[in-house]
Order: C-alpha cells, then structure tokens, then sequence
C-alpha cells in the first residue's frame, strides 16, 4: 500500500512517519523544500517568555484586592476621603459670598481682564471691578468704579452695576465711565440699556451716553475705540476741574489751581505719555502756564 | 477526587490562579504572537486576559479559565488591531553559525530566503499562522494545538498542511 503524499506530509508534521514512510516522505519531489521550511520557521520563534516575572508583574496588580484586610483599610479611608470631600463641598457652598474677585488699577496703570466666559475687559486706569466668581454662571454681573471696556460674549444678559446707573447688554463691545465726576456709556458693537434713574435708554453703535449738570445727553461718535485705549483723553466741552481730575488718572500729580478759573471750558485733548506735552495741550490753549514743583503743579494765569 | 474539588472552586484561590498561569500564560503568549505579530504586545495582552480572570475569579471555575483566558487576549487583540500585516521577526542564521567561514553568496540567498518566508508567512491567514507555527516552532502536537486553540485535531491538521503547502508555493515558485 502506497500512502498518498497529503497524508505522509501530515503525518511527517505530527512526527508520526514510521521508518518506512519517512524513506517513503524523502523521496517526494517537493521533500527538501518542505524540510528547508520547517527547519527555518524556527527562526521566527516568539520571544522568550518569562513565566516567572511576568507572574510577579501579575501579583503585583492583583495584591491590592487580594486580601480581605486591606479591603477594609481601604474602606475606612475611603470613609475618611468621602468625609474631606463633603466637608470641603459644603465649606465652598457656604463660602460663596466672600468669593469674589477683584481687579484694581492705579493711576497710569491699565489691565485686561479675562470674565470665566471669555468676556474680555480692559480696565482704565484708577479703576475696580469686582465679580462674584461663584454667581457668574447664573448672573453676569459685575461691580465698575471707574472706566472699562468690555468685549462682551453673546450669552446671557450682563450687567455692569456703576454708582450712577446699570448697563446691561447680551453680547457687544462698550465702555463705560463711571467716575465721581463724571458718567459716560459708549457702544462700540450691538446694543446697550443703560438703567439711570428709573429710566433705561438703549444705544446703538456709535452712541454715546453721557450725564452733564444731570442732564441725561445721547450723543454720537465716529471713533472705533476708546480714547483711551488710544492713550489719550479726548474732552469735548467740559470744565477744567474735570479735566484736571481725569488728567490725574494717567499722571500722578497734584494740582494747585488756586490762582484760576477752574469752570473754564475747555476742548481739546492730551496725551498720556508724556506729562510735558499733556500739560501744554492743556494750558496753552487756555492760555495758562504752570510751573512743577515736586509733584504739584501750579497753574496760573500767563 | 481532585477534579470535582476542582469543579467546586473558582480562580480566586491564589495556588490555583497561579498553577493556571504556569500552564497556561506561555502557551497564550506563543499563540498571541504568532496569530498578530509583536507589534500589539503580546505580553501585555496576556497580562490583560490574566487580569480580567481576577477581576471575575468568582464566575469561572478552573476548567473554563483556559478558554475564558484564549478568548479574552483573542479578543482584547482584535479590538485594536486593524488587520495590518503581521511581520514576525526572524533571528538571522548568520549569529548561530559561525559566520567567518560562510560563504557570502550562500549569506546573501539566505537572507532572500528569509525575506520571502517573512513575507509569504505575512500573507497567511491568523488561524492558519499561528497552527503552523506553534506545531514547527514551539513543536507542539496537532492535539495539544486543537486544544489550546478549542478546535478539533482534524481542523489542526489542515490548518498546517494548507499553511504549509501555501509556505512553498510562496517561497519556492514565486
């Protein structure tokens, strides 16, 4: 009996050829090819397998869950954790009034200031915004003593409280005054309420809203920006007791205006970079001078 | 007798979890690496199986952790793989040998051989490389095969027969 080649090649794989078969198997045409395969498929033998220190690997990640005991170490300290993590909830709850945050500018100084929307704010100089970081996802609302620009994102409605009036917006771009002497809206972008006094008046881009000897004006503007963010005070028409209050804003000076008329009106605008030039914008066309003496300066008729 | 304790118990008892990984861990290893390559790790996915045993030692009993540990790397396996090409590495023959007296020519066919093996090994299907390779290489018995891989002896065998007639036809007429 002669067996058929597929069967002596299985065999010969599972090492079962009898002495025969296997003088039967080399006489097969294909056979040195078929023993040059097998002989060199030992090359391609796996990587060595450590069974002893892939177990420790093993033992190393199953001992944390293997002993009862450290299950209940494990369970009072997560007790403890869930305890911490309740105290601190409860102590950030309760703590939310006093979380506010506070940005200040002194004299000649401005900042930017990033809102958790990604509002943006840029603050004048002498100025302070506060806002309650807890409240702000509920409420956009913020405290300005000062000047400021906001870049508002749209989203809920944003309120800007001053000692003079509230500013509300949804989304848009405006800046708003609110010093001792002075209150003053400008809407760069989209649209503004302002609540004064009972009243609210909307601005639309390029409005301006100003109070002057408590009359309420709204007037327009060409510019695309604060004068400030342009460093310089632009005044139209107002007193020089006002103007020299803003000049000291940007300047850290006293003013001795006693030898003067302080309600003259002036029109013009100065520099703040430069405490020489800014001076002479001012006093010339008025036909003042001045004289410095430390850090006063004295104004007087020519 | 032994076995019905066996039975009886799961694979949370810590001798019989590591008596499982004696007789098994290696085994799991060759065929991992020779069904995908090196490139997924085959240790790590031995590992991962041998983990995810732990994790349900209550649910499987001794004698099903066998192939609860196949399937588990098989599929761990298939789950990151693309069905890219499998190339296994091959140790080159010139270190075993002592390679000063060799031939160069001989070297050099040598090495083509070698490439054209790694490729036509490449181009087998995963069942069939791995059959093959675990009975050439790791010299394993056509039923010790069918039982690693859950399959019958039959299927073993054509599986490396086919592989094999495959490998020549590959190597030697192309």
């Amino acid at each position: 009996m002669k067996p058929d080649k597929e069967i002596l090649i299985k065999k010969w794989l599972n090492d079962e050829l009898s002495p025969e078969e296997f003088e039967m198997f080399k006489k097969l045409d294909k056979y040195e090819e078929y023993i040059k395969i097998s002989d060199r498929a030992k090359h391609f033998k796996a990587p060595h397998y450590n069974q002893k220190v892939e177990f420790e690997k093993l033992n190393f990640a199953t001992s944390s869950q293997k002993k009862s005991s450290n299950l209940k170490v494990f369970k009072y300290v997560a007790a403890v954790a869930a305890i911490a993590i309740i105290a601190f909830t409860l102590f950030q709850t309760l703590n939310t009034t006093t979380n506010l945050q506070s940005f200040a500018t002194s004299t000649a100084k401005t900042k930017s200031v990033q809102l958790p929307d990604q509002s943006k704010v840029s603050l004048n100089a002498n100025s302070n915004l506060t806002y309650n970081k807890d409240e702000w996802y509920k409420e956009r609302q913020l405290q300005l003593n000062g000047e400021a620009l906001f870049k508002v994102k749209k989203g809920q409605k944003f309120v800007v409280n001053t000692a003079y009036a509230n500013v509300e917006v949804l989304g848009t771009v405006f800046n708003v005054k609110s010093r001792d002497y002075i209150f003053e809206v400008s809407c760069f972008e989209g649209s503004v309420k302002v609540y004064l006094k009972g009243q609210s008046y909307v601005l639309k881009p390029k409005d301006n809203l100003v109070i002057d000897h408590e009359n309420i004006l709204i007037t327009q503007f060409s510019s695309a920006q604060p004068d400030w963010k342009t460093n310089k005070t632009i005044i139209d028409s107002k007193s020089l007791d006002i103007v020299l209050k803003e000049f000291q804003n940007y300047y850290d000076v006293n003013f001795d205006a006693s030898n003067i008329d302080t309600s003259t009106i002036y029109s013009g605008s100065f520099s703040h970079n430069d405490l020489k030039i800014a001076l002479n914008s001012i006093t010339l066309p008025l036909g003042y001078t001045y004289t410095k003496q430390g850090n006063t300066i004295i104004l007087s008729n020519q | 007798m032994t076995k019905d304790k066996l039975l009886n118990k799961n694979c949370c008892d810590q001798s019989i979890f590591s008596k499982l990984h004696d007789k098994h861990a290696k085994d799991l290893h060759d065929f991992i690496y020779y069904k995908f390559g090196e490139q997924f790790n085959p240790k790590d996915k031995v590992q991962q199986a041998f983990l995810k045993l732990w994790e349900n030692c209550k649910k499987i009993t001794p004698d099903k952790a066998k192939s609860y540990l196949f399937s588990v790397a098989n599929n761990t396996t298939l789950n990151v793989i693309k069905h890219e090409k499998v190339i296994l590495k091959y140790e080159s023959n010139t270190k075993s040998n002592n390679s000063d007296h060799q031939d160069p020519q001989f070297l050099l066919e040598e090495k083509e051989y070698m490439d054209k093996y790694q490729n036509a090994l490449s181009k087998l299907t995963e069942e069939k490389r791995a059959a093959f390779l675990l009975n050439r290489v790791e010299g394993k018995k056509h039923k010790e095969i069918a039982k690693i891989l859950g399959i019958s002896r039959k299927a073993v065998e054509k599986r490396i027969y086919t592989a094999l007639k495959q490998l020549r036809k590959e190597i030697h007429e192309i």
